[in-house]
């Protein structure tokens, strides 16, 4: 059935060939509009290269070239970017100079389109037609405020005004992987231009489900977008992106340390549907420039887990959300002579509703709760009422934020000189609902070791109600100069000192472990620790200090980057054990770390024929202090985040003058991480891994077919490793692809 | 009954109503206090009695820094009907952050008429308004001596301690020190005596316990304190008894103006995994007294 698919949509393609078109040509690397309005030239420059920043960008030539759909994509190629592909697309962990956070706040923002996502949950997608990737390394927070402590995203998607055609896309590879596309661009006056595009693509994955026999990472998912870009009048211009996607994944594909098995027997799966409206106005006069960035986010998901991971009928997790979120950006932006300023105003809103029951299950019961207690008084045993109970948890969580934020600039000659300043107010309330309804029976063991003597039986009734609500200020500086070279490409060298902060709130993940310790309170074990003490975090600060530069040679042909950075960061959003649980952990603002390091970025473009584009970062990120009321980890390295990233690619293109191939590309990259250490204990780690890919493009000015490979080698290496209920898990890493992808550019 | 709730929440329903016609620090205010029982000494016999439900009225005046007493359900004798008794304008200060008010010789009003039978050759009450948390956890410390013949102590019910619990155990040469266990001790009239530890540890790292001790023998030494003894018990853990933590050589000695030291022996029972019963004994020495941690 899918073979019949796949060879309609290739025919298809085809019959369109006789079609006459014009071709608009490859897509250039580092294509930068000066007809879009994008949130980084708002507020800063349209070329990131002359700022004070060490960013990276990632054209549409190389986005084509390397398949790229979604920021997964883009690990490692920035350097000290690390995004590791595990879990489902809710699990959207992102390293930045080892800065990161798998569970709550990111410590990296993300703007589609000029729409920040506020939930990092929703950081994975795929999206058809980017333009352009930017990844801006280091504090963001004075002018994009809260959660950009490590750094910020910029997803620009092709835009209607610079393209005008028909896209078709159809892609097949390993793992039964099929991808089709379609976009098509209109300019329907020489002011108004839109685009629509659609996507759907599945695969069977690579992993099984040794307890079913069925495949554990498969997933289907689709997308539809429509923008709109309309220059009302010489001084006006206006952009709307709509988007939706939805998506469906079973399977969290991890496998036991001990067994190297994927196994277990509960039902996992993640699904998503996700809204998304972003609007952007820019009104330009003479003065200065205002703009307006307002954008809409709907996200309903729901996340199920076997939580042990084993085939055996321990614990289950759902976890279902719905959440929407306001935002509102309005900047003003002018020059007075050598003098620049910059002004805005944010607000946001975000609601979230989440029903998250755990439910046990028989061996849960036994191993977790029954044996726990019988082994403190064996004469005494209790025996659980029902082979099941749910521990339920409701929560409704509100946040608002209000920030206003200024930078000034100075030219003088070759030196310009910035400083910044915001100021960010946030409120974040929570309402939450915590019940259980179960019961069990203690047995009179004095005589005999059978459960026949009833002693008495206890009902184990939980309905918690309850609120909780903080408020933040931060104050968040920048400030920044940059010597001009004098050359005749755009060089300089810069040092900056910027202050990053990572939002706080409530973990509402660890209302399991409060409802785990009221279960034992009723029992007469443990303490009962504070809600608030147990589920709320501060905000993590971060101070990031950093020389660079950008240069160019003369004949263009060379562009490096290079940058040398430290980072202390204070008030750790870390889990604790307090003292006196067995089981319970609390979240804490505890930690202090600091990270130091290098990155380097190159392109080399010796002839039209070939480019060269290589990054390399090292991180050193350890914990400066860190005890977690069982171990002190001072010193220790930080999990997860990588020592080293590298990427280093080649490309050659061969120009053909026949009728049907217009040109022949090949490439061959190469990235690789680590060392990443898996535990606060450095106890186990991943050492450095590099996958080897390659590419294989025939060019016409209608079409292009790529043949790909990726990690060419069949590297065994692991993304992600975790300790549950005392068992070792990870996930290994996608092995050995190959593929083919269509792509026909009808234009207009 | 379930454990937590009823160590707090049974002590703010049954025992002290405060009200305040004004705020404390006003002109005056009433208390009243009811959860006691008298341990009435016989000073020629040397027996003594135990009457129970005695309810007291306390009138602070802030101003003039007088107090008047009234006692209802008041009886020092079989046989002697219970009468109510008024003594007016005793003072009071502020000694050690209890309300304290002492008199002797005074003629208390019994009826509307002054009783000089009844003289109350010495009295003493102290008043520790105290709150844990959100709860009023007063400490109320009353004797008197009557026409000389009578040594009359209002025992409190429910005494909540706090303090330092150390434990040593032969298995470890570092005592382990802490002081979040909270003793809530209940003493009845028949002179027997329930300890609740919230929060009991012996050993870091060891989840916190909830133990009752049941079956206190309590002794009142009359305006002085109480003795606790036990010689061996199994405490009791959410209403299941333990018998592999059983409690033994028990000593409490109490001052009503001060604390509670108490000391007893826990020795834990396990078996091995090779079926062995291992016993750690523990030695656990608590230095209480009223103050809040």
């Amino acid at each position: 059935m899918r073979r019949k698919y796949i060879i309609t949509i290739i025919g298809l393609c085809v019959s369109l060939l006789g079609v006459r078109a014009q071709s608009s040509g490859a897509v250039a690397d580092t294509t930068l509009s000066l007809q879009e309005i994008s949130v980084s030239a708002i507020k800063q420059s349209s070329n990131m290269r002359v700022q004070p920043i060490s960013s990276t960008t990632i054209g549409g030539g190389v986005i084509n070239r390397l398949n790229i759909d979604a920021m997964k994509n883009v690990s490692e190629m920035a350097p000290n970017f690390y995004m590791p592909d595990y879990g489902t697309r809710m699990t959207s962990s992102i390293y930045v100079r080892g800065l990161g956070a798998r569970i709550d706040q990111p410590v990296v923002g993300l703007n589609v389109d000029n729409v920040p996502f506020l939930n990092k949950d929703n950081y994975d997608f795929d999206a058809v037609d980017i333009e352009r990737i930017e990844v801006l390394r280091g504090p963001q927070s004075t002018l994009y405020g809260r959660n950009t402590m490590g750094g910020l995203i910029n997803v620009y998607t092709l835009s209607p005004m610079k393209y005008q055609g028909l896209r078709l896309l159809a892609e097949y590879g390993s793992g039964n992987s099929l991808k089709t596309a379609v976009s098509y661009y209109a300019k329907f006056q020489p002011r108004l231009a839109m685009s629509w595009s659609g996507y759907y693509s599945m695969t069977d994955g690579f992993f099984d489900n040794k307890y079913s026999g069925a495949d554990c990472d498969t997933e289907k998912q689709g997308g539809f977008r429509w923008k709109t870009q309309w220059r009302i009048s010489e001084s006006v211009n206006l952009e709307n992106v709509a988007s939706a996607q939805l998506s469906r994944q079973e399977g969290y594909p991890y496998a036991s340390i001990v067994t190297d098995e994927i196994n277990y027997n509960d039902t996992c799966f993640y699904k998503r549907t996700g809204v998304t409206d972003g609007l952007t106005i820019k009104w330009l006069n003479d003065k200065f420039t205002l703009s307006s960035i307002s954008s809409f986010q709907y996200i309903d998901d729901n996340m199920t887990l076997d939580q042990d991971f084993l085939p055996l009928e321990y614990f289950t997790l759902t976890q279902k959300r719905k959440e929407w979120a306001l935002t509102q950006d309005v900047v003003a932006r002018g020059n007075v002579g050598k003098y620049n300023w910059l002004g805005g105003l944010f607000v946001f809103y975000k609601s979230s509703d989440m029903n998250a029951p755990v439910t046990f299950k028989d061996y849960g019961i036994d191993q977790l709760i029954e044996k726990h207690r019988n082994e403190a008084n064996p004469y005494y045993p209790v025996n659980w009422d029902d082979n099941t109970f749910v521990l339920g948890s409701d929560f409704k969580t509100s946040t608002w934020g209000v920030a206003i934020y200024h930078q000034s600039g100075y030219k003088i000659g070759r030196w310009d000189f910035s400083a910044g300043i915001r100021l960010d107010y946030e409120h974040v309330a929570l309402n939450y609902h915590s019940y259980c309804n179960t019961s069990y029976t203690t047995y009179d063991c004095t005589e005999t070791q059978e459960l026949e003597n009833v002693f008495n039986n206890h009902e184990v009734k939980i309905d918690d109600r309850g609120s909780l609500d903080k408020s933040f200020v931060e104050l968040l500086p920048k400030v920044s100069v940059t010597y001009n070279l004098p050359t005749i490409n755009p060089s300089n060298i810069y040092a900056s000192v910027s202050k990053g902060y990572k939002a706080g709130g409530y973990n509402t993940q660890m209302f399991s472990d409060v409802l785990q310790q009221r279960i034992m309170k009723f029992m007469g074990l443990g303490m009962k620790y504070d809600i608030d003490d147990v589920v709320g975090y501060d905000p993590e600060e971060s101070t990031n200090y950093e020389i660079g530069a950008h240069l160019t040679t003369n004949n263009g042909i060379l562009n490096a980057d290079v940058a040398m950075f430290y980072i202390d960061c204070r008030d750790q959003q870390l889990t604790m054990f307090p003292d006196g649980t067995t089981t319970g952990r609390i979240m804490a603002n505890a930690g202090k770390t600091r990270s130091y390091g290098v990155e380097a970025s190159v392109m080399y473009r010796p002839s039209v024929k070939w480019m060269v584009n290589a990054s390399y970062g090292l991180t050193d990120a350890r914990f400066v202090e860190f005890n977690n009321g069982k171990n002190d980890y001072s010193g220790k390295r930080i999990p997860y985040a990588p020592r080293n990233t590298m990427f280093a690619g080649v490309t050659y293109r061969q120009p053909l003058n026949t009728k049907w191939i217009n040109g022949l590309s090949f490439n061959l990259n190469c990235r690789g991480v680590g060392s990443i250490y898996w535990d606060e204990d450095n106890s186990v780690k991943q050492p450095f891994y590099a996958l080897l890919g390659a590419s294989m493009r025939l060019e016409h000015s209608l079409y292009s077919i790529d043949l790909w490979a990726e990690n060419i080698t069949d590297t065994e290496y692991k993304t992600f490793y975790f300790v549950s209920i005392g068992n070792g898990f990870y996930q290994q890493g996608k092995p050995a692809r190959i593929g083919v992808t269509l792509r026909y550019n009808f234009d207009i | 009954m379930k454990t937590i709730k009823s160590l707090l929440l049974s002590l703010v329903a049954t025992m002290f109503l405060a009200s305040c016609a004004d705020d404390p620090e006003g002109p005056s205010s009433t208390q009243y206090y009811g959860d006691c029982f008298h341990h009435v000494y016989n000073v020629m016999s040397g027996s003594y009695k135990i009457f129970d439900a005695p309810r007291y009225e306390f009138e602070f005046d802030y101003s003039a820094l007088t107090a008047d007493i009234t006692i209802d359900n008041v009886k020092f004798a079989d046989g002697m009907p219970a009468i109510s008794m008024t003594m007016k304008d005793l003072k009071w200060n502020v000694k050690n952050k209890f309300k304290t008010i002492e008199a002797s010789d005074v003629i208390p009003v019994v009826d509307g008429k002054e009783m000089p039978e009844y003289t109350i050759n010495s009295i003493k009450v102290e008043i520790l308004d105290r709150y844990v948390g959100a709860y009023y956890e007063p400490i109320i410390n009353i004797n008197f001596i009557v026409n000389s013949a009578f040594k009359v102590t209002a025992v409190q019910k429910h005494i909540l301690y706090m303090g330092e619990t150390t434990v040593t155990s032969g298995s470890s040469s570092n005592p382990f020190t802490n002081n979040t266990p909270m003793y809530q001790l209940t003493i009845d009239k028949e002179l027997t005596a329930q300890l609740k530890i919230a929060g009991a540890k012996f050993a870091q790292g060891m989840p916190a316990l909830d133990m009752v001790f049941k079956g206190i023998a309590v002794g009142i030494n009359s305006g002085v304190g109480y003795s606790l003894n036990s010689e061996k018990l199994i405490p009791e853990i959410n209403d299941v008894p333990y018998p592999n933590y059983e409690i033994a050589n028990l000593d409490g000695e109490g001052v009503f103006s001060t604390g509670l030291n108490l000391s007893f022996e826990c020795n834990i029972k396990r078996i091995s995994d090779s079926n062995e019963v291992i016993i750690t004994p523990y030695m656990v020495n608590a230095t209480l007294n009223y103050e809040v941690y």
